[in-house]
């Protein structure tokens, strides 16, 4: 509801501006991820008014598309939730692979396995999951193990994100499995390992950036865009855990029941412009599958081997995928860490 | 002389929300006998509900002392003072029966439950509610529910019971079947009464003594009659029954009896005791106190009200000035307009000294 | 014919309640109930056949296969009981004598009183409890101003902790409890308590034997209005405790928004309803109860 008056307003505000005939756009994104300035660049130059609704998870997402919720036009869905989506039909193809600029994203970032050609949906953004630690606490850490180890060694608190799979696949990679296993032995191996190390474990929480940076937390286990929260503070360190991590990446895509498909279309298409992604990429401080966007990003964003990757540490990090019904599997693992006293 | 409760000197004020003191009790004495019936009459803002609060401890003193049987209370919270109240709304407990209501003054006294069975049955006997005791004060009638705080205050036997106007929420015909049946009681118990009203009718039926109070201070004290026949001042004699008040100067003394006239030229005949030609006085004379007569004050009737057995008039008199309250008997020619002459007998002028 | 008409006039007059129960409270209890019984889809929404193994995750007729019986789910049923019954007792206690001590105020400071009650009403609950969040934390407000007044030496671990949960839930909850009991308090007859005393009781035995029945009604709507939200809160576990402590809300959440399995959510859902439907019957058969004398 809260969102939803604010994306209210941001239209009104925007409509004030814009011509007086008017066109809309209405966008229904993650929150805090897409840069402001993007927007008023793509009404500025079309005249189109843009609304931001902000979802909180995929499921949130997916959950009221199918509830019937109507209007929106455009969603960001990570790679699993956007195969999940088209098998469903609730995608609209858009042939935005046949546009010219399409030649600017990097092959690699056509994940979707039923969309393996980018018919439907454009890559946007990829980031990675990791470790954000207070140096001056905690040391030099490496990885997960070290992470878990600070609790003991300095009394000082760590976190872990309030997510059901994000969590559990910590567990997966420290058992050397896939975050995708199917297998309940090898889920149920992984939540015993998050329990043993539950005690340790101050709070499942997002609220890492504002309690790393009060001193309250000495680490915390969130996404690389943090970094944007501690570009003034040298100790507060990001990693990619040495023994793996995960990554998410996010595509643009079009809803079959889009009221704007025409506008939504100049939308995917202005994204396709290098400057535009770097531009986005400046504020999010998180990776672009735009080829000639990565030479413009800030020097702070581009020489940051956390931040763009090589591909070695590429090699570490491993992608959500959907796992249908198993699931299950994840949701009764997830209970017995969050029940365990 | 050997009185129950013995109040000296009581005082309190209060604070009004505009800043003001107003004195409650204004140095009030007062003796209560062990088996009498005093009532506390006056106006409203007299005092006399603070009095009885402060001697039910409700209410503390700024100054004076309260003793019952010898023994000070001055200083003791309500629950330990050997006496007990019937409130003016009764202040049944709505979540207990009839018989818990009346028996609360034995249950936490740790009185046996046997014990406490019989002496209920035997308060709600006295006050003729035997066989009430199951009910709920919410399904009593207003007389039923006065008897039930009624047997409550007395189950535990007190010397003295306070009443804080008990009748003033029953009908009249009611009303006055209690002011009865509450003196026979008291006559019955053998216990001292406190009881306050602003009724004067119901203080004149009921009571050994009547207490008249205004603005903190007894104005006096007496035996109904006296306070009716003999008041000590205007307020007094105002506030008691019907008067005519007569500013009156004396003219001339001729044996017994003495002649005197208003400003108008109203004349009224008094005793001589003590009567000197000149001098201003108020004479009282009730509505009773005059007469239908050949002779006497001229007049004219200006209205006349019918009350069933007396017939009460309001006499314009010849001279002029206010017009006089008398009562005559029904069946005497006195419509409005008729000229009359009121007589009076001298003996039963009361005189107030000063005009 | 004139009868019929009559009714159909009752009818059409009746119309506006019937449809706006129906709308807003009927309907969507029976697509609930209705989802309880029906099989997940895969990626949420339900399928149209039949399915009890809903509720036999929760009470243990599961198959073993496809659907796992855990009694972890009655565990946590019981522990969002016990801390609604926690946050109840606390309110109580707190609210209880704060509702006397406002009812002899004078008009206006009362009036002013009611209305900082209900000031937390006008701003949104995660803001406040977030506001908590800076309060409780180590380096928070708390703490930084107890170890400034020199009385401890280690920031106090309150946040991320039960205790914190019950104080949030004490918070949120404080006003849903105060008005109801103030009410009772307001309405208390002060003759009574006066007349209680007068018969020689004292001051302890007044207020157990007319005080707290005359205002037991006020007690147990409080109680009531308390513990219903506080059974299915998942949002204060949540900031304040840290998620650690899995709440019947939060599984009830969970289940919508990260498993996907709607109707194992709705089966809950029922669960959580009729156990706080059967705690509001009790309470409410008992309250008319001994309210019954009052005229």
């Amino acid at each position: 509801m809260k969102t939803q008056m604010a994306g209210l307003a941001l239209a009104l505000s925007l409509t004030a501006g814009a011509a007086a005939a008017q066109e809309t756009l209405s966008l229904y994104n993650w929150g805090d991820y897409i840069n402001p300035e993007v927007l008023t660049k793509f009404t500025e130059e079309t005249g189109i008014a843009v609304t931001l609704d902000t979802y909180s998870s995929n499921e949130e997402m997916l959950a009221k598309i199918q509830a019937g919720a109507t209007g929106y036009d455009i969603v960001f869905p990570s790679v699993h939730m956007n195969d999940i989506m088209l098998k469903l039909g609730l995608l609209e193809k858009t042939g935005i692979n046949a546009h010219p600029d399409f030649k600017n994203i990097d092959p690699a970032f056509l994940r979707a396995k039923e969309d393996p050609a980018g018919e439907y949906c454009l890559p946007y953004a990829w980031g990675t999951v990791g470790i954000f630690y207070n140096e001056d606490v905690t040391g030099p850490i490496t990885g997960w193990a070290d992470f878990f180890a600070i609790p003991e060694k300095t009394g000082a608190k760590i976190t872990i994100l309030d997510d059901m799979r994000e969590v559990l696949a910590v567990g997966l990679i420290m058992t050397g499995k896939s975050v995708n296993s199917a297998d309940p032995a090898e889920v149920q191996a992984a939540a015993d390992y998050i329990l043993s190390h539950k005690a340790a474990v101050t709070a499942f929480t997002y609220e890492v950036p504002a309690m790393l940076t009060s001193g309250d937390i000495a680490a915390g286990h969130f996404f690389v865009g943090g970094n944007v929260f501690f570009t003034e503070m040298p100790n507060i360190k990001y990693i990619i855990p040495a023994e793996g991590g995960t990554m998410y990446q996010e595509n643009i895509c079009v809803l079959a029941s889009a009221p704007h498909k025409e506008n939504a279309q100049k939308f995917l298409e202005f994204y396709l412009r290098p400057e535009i992604a770097a531009l986005n990429v400046a504020q999010q401080f998180n990776g672009t599958p735009n080829i000639p966007a990565n030479e413009l990003t800030p020097d702070f964003i581009r020489s940051n081997p956390n931040i763009n990757v090589g591909p070695e540490t590429m090699a570490r990090l491993q992608i959500f995928e959907d796992i249908g019904a198993a699931l299950k599997i994840y949701d009764r693992a997830w209970n017995t860490i969050r029940t365990a006293q | 002389m050997d009185s129950l409760l013995e109040i000296r000197g009581a005082r309190r004020e209060f604070v009004t929300p505009e800043g003001d003191r107003i004195a409650a009790l204004d140095g009030v004495d007062l003796d209560v006998g062990a088996k009498e019936f005093v009532t506390l009459l006056g106006p409203s803002g007299c005092g006399k509900t603070t009095l009885l609060r402060a001697i039910s401890g409700f209410e503390a003193l700024d100054g004076g002392t309260i003793r019952l049987g010898g023994a000070d209370l001055t200083a003791l919270p309500p629950f330990r003072r050997p006496l007990n109240t019937v409130f003016q709304s009764y202040a049944l407990f709505g979540h207990m029966t009839v018989a818990r209501n009346v028996g609360y003054a034995l249950e936490v006294a740790g009185v046996p439950k046997r014990r406490r069975e019989a002496e209920v049955a035997e308060a709600l006997d006295k006050v003729g509610l035997s066989g009430m005791g199951a009910r709920r004060p919410g399904q009593l009638s207003g007389g039923q529910r006065q008897r039930v705080a009624l047997a409550r205050a007395i189950v535990a036997k007190p010397r003295l019971l306070l009443l804080d106007e008990p009748l003033s929420a029953l009908d009249r015909n009611l009303r006055q079947q209690m002011q009865i049946e509450l003196k026979t009681l008291q006559d019955r118990l053998g216990i001292a009464f406190v009881f306050v009203t602003h009724d004067q009718e119901e203080a004149l039926t009921m009571s050994d003594r009547i207490v008249v109070m205004r603005a903190g201070r007894i104005e006096q004290i007496g035996a109904p009659r006296d306070i009716y026949r003999r008041p000590r001042n205007r307020f007094v004699a105002e506030f008691i029954g019907e008067t005519n008040l007569f500013p009156v100067t004396v003219d001339r003394v001729e044996g017994p009896t003495a002649l005197a006239r208003t400003a108008e030229g109203v004349e009224l005949l008094l005793p001589a005791a003590g009567r000197k030609p000149g001098e201003a006085i108020t004479a009282i004379l009730r509505p009773t106190d005059f007469t239908l007569a050949d002779k006497g004050i001229p007049g004219t009737v200006r209205s006349a009200v019918y009350l069933g057995s007396d017939l009460h008039l309001f006499v314009a008199p010849a001279a002029g000035g206010p017009e006089i309250r008398v009562t005559a008997r029904d069946g005497q020619a006195a419509e409005t307009g008729a000229a009359v002459h009121l007589a009076h007998d001298p003996a039963r002028v009361h005189v107030l000294e000063g005009g | 014919m004139a009868i019929r008409r009559q009714s159909a006039i009752l009818g059409l007059l009746l119309a506006p309640a019937t449809l706006f129960l129906g709308v807003f409270f009927l309907l969507p209890l029976l697509i609930i109930a209705l989802f309880s019984f029906l099989t997940p889809g895969l990626y949420g929404g339900v399928e149209w056949s039949f399915y009890h193994w809903n509720y036999g995750r929760i009470f243990g007729w599961a198959d073993g296969i496809m659907e796992v019986f855990e009694p972890v789910y009655l565990r946590i049923l019981w522990r969002s009981l016990s801390f609604a019954a926690l946050t109840v007792l606390v309110t109580l206690l707190l609210c209880y004598p704060v509702a006397f001590w406002v009812s002899r105020l004078p008009e206006r400071s009362r009036l002013f009183f009611l209305f900082l009650i209900t000031l937390p009403f006008f701003s949104s609950l995660i803001v406040r409890l977030y506001a908590w969040l800076l309060i409780l934390k180590p380096t928070g407000f708390l703490n930084s101003a107890l170890m400034g007044l020199g009385l401890i030496a280690q920031p106090l671990e309150i946040l991320y902790t039960p205790t914190a949960v019950v104080l949030g839930m004490v918070y949120v909850m404080v006003p849903f409890m105060f008005l109801p009991l103030y009410a009772a308090v307001d309405n208390l007859d002060r003759a009574q308590v006066e007349a209680s005393m007068d018969l020689g009781a004292n001051r302890v035995q007044t207020f157990l034997k007319v005080v707290l029945p005359q205002t037991l009604p006020g007690i147990m709507g409080g109680a009531v209005i308390v513990f219903i939200p506080s059974v299915g809160n998942f949002i204060v576990p949540d900031i304040l405790g840290g998620a650690k402590g899995l709440m019947i809300g939060n599984l009830v959440e969970q289940q919508f928004l990260s498993a996907r399995n709607w109707p194992f959510g709705s089966a809950l859902s029922m669960v959580i309803m009729s156990v706080v439907l059967t705690v509001l019957l009790v309470a409410v058969t008992r309250a008319r109860k001994t309210g019954a004398g009052h005229a």
